[in-house]
């Protein structure tokens, strides 16, 4: 193991598998809500999080799932509880949320837990679309959501759309950037649909649209979100200034972070672990069902390949900070390559992708693999 | 050794209806293999031979039979290839044996290959055992199969054992009826050595074994021997039988099968065919029938990283030990760089030799659509010989062009002579004649260039007839053929490992097919890359590969990052499949892409 690699570590992730229904396009580690097993959970939750995470103040907390308001609201108050002693003071505590289930209660609920940003998963804009996907929303319910969101002073709303959906048209996915500009929310994520084998879209055999159409639907969502003021501080992620995700950013910079729940992640220093998928094991609390030392070489590949996701790229000093070895003369020829390319740019500071590098961050990343 | 009781025989049979399964059962009924030691198919001893379930070497092995009328016979079983790029190594296998067993598959009937090795049998004067197998199935109809028996090849059927291979149902009435119709051989023990070579293999202790069937006379350990048709001598240091293990011997005798080593150190220096005699009391003519084994397809072997090149030759030498027909020379591509043009019997052999050399070599490679040779005549009257077509001479200087055709003959059930027909006609076919095999089966016979054989005559002619047609063919003669050659461009530069010969009827579809084959199997670049297909010079199809615009995964949190990285590594594995030419990346596959072509779309 590499003593001199120190990572930055301030932020928690809390993973909640339960959902309503489950989506078409989702493969994530959820289960249809129970309410017994979701108590059993919790309190299986709680002793993971006494046991595996520091009783610190964390300065990001992110709540994700499946579906965090599928829990009952009580249930939900339980959750926040119990996540206090790391919430508390944090700068930026998350939950997702469907907005089926923004209510004024929920929203008490979450505000006196310390929640500030929310992130719904508004998915479309297009009731049609909608439906065939298996959301249990209309648009016009997500817009009522935002509003009671704003109106209780939860203004720090993010959204997450999906393009690329099998049958949805050029048409259908510019009224739906043109609904989302509508709704004047700080942030937004978009992702182009990946089929994966054991959603019930990879199941049933669904195909994506053909490449050439699912690109130009995110040149088209670049541009137009751009245009509206957001920064595209990601590939797949734009924000107003000052409303950039502080605790994705903080995977992105490929800082330390905790994991606890069904199948989460973390990361201390040289280790990755992964979390159990299964619910047997995650109640007898055999939590964790993975744990991957990480080489020098993994490392550094991947501060580079989570780093140069970002507009701001990877910050030359902290790579030497931690590697105690300039990037340059590590991936030197990936570098002039991409330089060349122009896919890369370079300065005192940052090594970042450019434009075409980033939308072609694959082609780009494998010259830095050996 | 009493010659009367030695019986020398093969088994015909089409693949898949039971020849190795019943060679297995009759060496355990001679107990010469204990059921213990037993391997399925014991006689195929290459890897793939047992996974394709054909035979590509041949083998001989000596058994002890004890027959109801109380005496010991000794047999030798002489294995035999069961495919038509081998029809010349069958031929002499037969040459090697009086007899052969006939075995046919009860629920399918004759099926082309087996009935031109029954001829090939006729001709070597075997007597034919005809036995019907797999019995046992629901589906079997023996009584048919039994007048299609007689009524196409005119055997008598009436004794003909019905057995079932698998389960070793009546298996002993086929030893029965080998001691009784098979006649023992005949030579005079006395008289110079005639010893017919029918197989080789190499060993890298000892050189090349050589498996004979001593005609007359005998070999002794010690003997001076010569090969009639090269007249290289070596001195006999072991000789023996195999039972199927090796057994050493003082002497072969006349009549019987056995190998011989001496210290030979190619197999090129032994020929399948050539006759064996003493040096100092030679025959006075050689045995007859002895022919010197040409390629007839062939292409370009290409390692897909260059460094590889070495490694491929070497792996190409060893191969050569073992196998007198591949050829092979060094050549150079624009495209892929330095490989070798190989010369193969067929296009199962061509296969064959390719999985070899990447499987137990562990080579990975690029090969080239087969091409036949064309006799390229120029205008100053001399011919060139055109085994690449890359190599194929300017236009002016061509006088003519000649091809090769083939005579080949088409089993095929009445429903579906339609459809056979089509699909020579299509392939340039030229009708011959039909003949009756019964009420529901016919042969078609057709004279079709073996350029087009090659290309996908053996998937067309399967779909077409549902698997029910089969197919053998021999080569007839050189034809003329109003033939020019294609050119392959990608991004503006001519590929001259993608240039194929085609006929000028057919080089439009030809070329459109093949570019839009290219431009599903070639993955998306940084740029733009045209696809087209010239004749002469002339663009006649041309498709556009677009460019990559976007090749980045949209979701990268905490817990995808090794997922992340291992879709990266999977990709760039990928990458080092392919063949970097000029700019543009091509994967392995695209080089075969002129052979998966569908006109008809």
């Amino acid at each position: 193991m590499c003593a001199a690699a120190t990572f930055k570590n301030q932020s928690l992730y809390v993973h909640i598998p339960f959902c309503q229904g489950i989506c078409a396009y989702c493969d994530f580690t959820r289960v249809r809500y129970h309410a017994g097993l979701a108590d059993q959970y919790l309190t299986q939750l709680a002793g993971e999080l006494e046991q595996r995470v520091p009783r610190q103040a964390m300065e990001t907390v992110y709540i994700g799932g499946g579906t965090p308001t599928a829990l009952s609201l009580g249930q939900l108050r339980r959750l926040l509880d119990m996540l206090k002693p790391y919430t508390e003071g944090a700068l930026e505590v998350t939950i997702e949320a469907n907005p089926e289930a923004i209510k004024p209660e929920l929203i008490d609920i979450l505000l006196t837990g310390g929640v500030n940003r929310i992130s719904l998963g508004l998915q479309s804009c297009d009731d049609q679309i909608l439906k065939q996907i298996g959301r249990r929303h209309t648009f016009d319910q997500a817009r009522q959501a935002i509003r009671l969101l704003q109106q209780a002073g939860l203004t720090n709303i993010s959204c997450d759309l999906i393009y690329s959906l099998p049958g949805q048209t050029r048409e259908q996915w510019t009224a739906t950037l043109q609904g989302v500009l509508s709704l004047n929310i700080p942030h937004c994520s978009l992702y182009s649909l990946t089929i994966e084998e054991h959603s019930e879209f990879g199941r049933t055999g669904r195909q994506p649209l053909d490449e050439d159409t699912e690109a130009s639907m995110y040149f088209e969502a670049v541009q137009v979100l751009k245009q509206a003021g957001y920064q595209h501080y990601e590939i797949s992620n734009f924000a107003f200034a000052g409303y950039a995700s502080r605790h994705n950013l903080h995977y992105w910079r490929y800082d330390d972070f905790y994991g606890v729940g069904l199948g989460a992640s973390g990361k201390l220093g040289a280790f990755r672990y992964d979390n159990t998928r299964n619910f047997q094991d995650y109640f007898q609390g055999r939590w964790i069902a993975e744990k991957i030392e990480l080489t020098r070489e993994d490392q550094m590949f991947e501060m580079v390949m989570m780093n140069l996701r970002t507009a701001a790229g990877l910050s030359l000093i902290e790579f030497e900070r931690i590697f105690q070895t300039p990037v340059t003369s590590v991936y030197s020829e990936a570098i002039q390559n991409g330089l060349r390319q122009g896919w890369l740019h370079l300065d005192e500071e940052h090594l970042a992708a450019t434009d075409s590098g980033m939308a072609l961050l694959n082609t780009v990343l494998e010259e830095f693999l050996d | 050794m009493d010659q009367s009781k030695i019986r020398n025989f093969s088994i015909i049979a089409h693949i898949d209806h039971g020849k190795s399964t019943l060679a297995d059962r009759i060496l355990e009924m001679t107990d010469t293999v204990q059921h213990r030691e037993m391997v399925d198919q014991i006689l195929d001893s290459l890897d793939l031979e047992r996974e394709r379930g054909i035979t590509i070497k041949l083998n001989a092995v000596q058994l002890k039979y004890r027959a109801k009328d109380g005496e010991e016979y000794v047999f030798h079983l002489i294995d035999t290839p069961g495919h038509v790029d081998f029809t010349y190594e069958v031929s002499r296998s037969l040459a090697a044996c009086e007899g052969a067993v006939l075995v046919v598959d009860a629920a399918q009937g004759i099926e082309a290959q087996t009935l031109a090795n029954v001829y090939l049998a006729l001709d070597n004067d075997l007597e034919i055992v005809p036995v019907i197998n797999k019995i046992d199935l629901p589906s079997a109809q023996p009584e048919v199969v039994k007048e299609e028996i007689e009524n196409v090849i005119g055997l008598d059927c009436a004794e003909a054992p019905l057995i079932s291979a698998k389960t070793g149902l009546n298996v002993e009435d086929v030893l029965e009826e080998i001691v009784k119709k098979v006649p023992a051989p005949s030579g005079d023990p006395n008289a110079p050595l005639k010893a017919l070579v029918f197989d080789s293999i190499y060993d890298s202790y000892r050189g090349v074994i050589v498996f004979v069937r001593v005609k007359e006379g005998r070999i002794q350990v010690g003997d001076k021997i010569r090969f009639m048709n090269n007249q290289a001598e070596y001195e006999v240091l072991e000789c023996g039988v195999r039972n199927p293990k090796e057994v050493k011997l003082g002497a072969l005798e006349c009549g019987e099968v056995g190998w011989f080593a001496a210290s030979i150190k190619s197999v090129q220096d032994v020929s399948v065919g050539a006759t064996v005699t003493q040096a100092n009391n030679p025959a006075k003519e050689a045995l007859p029938g002895y022919r010197k084994m040409n390629p007839m397809v062939y292409c370009g072997l290409y390692p897909t990283d260059s460094a590889k090149y070495n490694d491929l030759r070497e792996a190409l030498e060893k191969l050569k030990l073992n196998d007198a027909s591949l050829q092979f020379e060094a050549e150079t591509s624009q495209a892929l760089g330095f490989g070798f043009r190989c010369g193969f019997l067929g296009l199962l052999h061509m296969d064959v030799v390719q999985e070899r050399l990447e499987r137990e070599y562990n080579l990975s490679l690029i090969a080239t659509a087969p091409s036949v040779i064309y006799h390229c005549y120029m205008t100053d009257g001399s011919m060139m010989k055109i085994d690449n077509p890359a190599h194929l001479p300017e236009v002016q200087r061509i006088d003519r062009l000649e091809e090769p055709y083939v005579k080949a003959g088409i089993m095929v059930p009445n429903e579906y002579i339609g459809a056979v027909m089509e699909l020579c006609q299509n392939k340039r076919g030229i009708y011959k004649d039909m003949h009756y095999i019964d009420a529901h089966r016919n042969t078609l016979e057709y004279e079709i260039p073996l350029g087009e054989i090659v290309f996908d005559f053996f998937d067309k002619l399967k779909s077409c007839t549902k698997g029910y047609a089969s197919l053998d063919y021999e080569i007839s003669e050189y034809k003329k053929s109003d033939l020019v050659k294609m050119d392959i461009l990608l991004n503006g530069e001519l590929i001259d490992a993608l240039s194929i010969i085609v006929h000028r009827d057919f080089a439009y579809a030809r070329g459109n097919s093949i570019t839009v084959k290219l431009k599903e199997l070639i993955p998306k670049q940084q740029f733009e890359i045209p696809v087209q297909a010239a004749v002469n010079g002339k663009i006649i199809a041309r498709t556009n590969i677009k460019s990559l615009r976007k090749n980045v995964l949209a979701k990268c949190y905490g817990g995808d990052i090794s997922r992340k990285k291992k879709l990266l590594e999977k990709q760039k594995e990928g990458k080092k499949r392919m063949k970097a030419v000029g700019s543009v990346e091509i994967p392995q596959e695209a080089f075969m892409a002129v052979l998966s072509m569908d006109d008809d779309k």
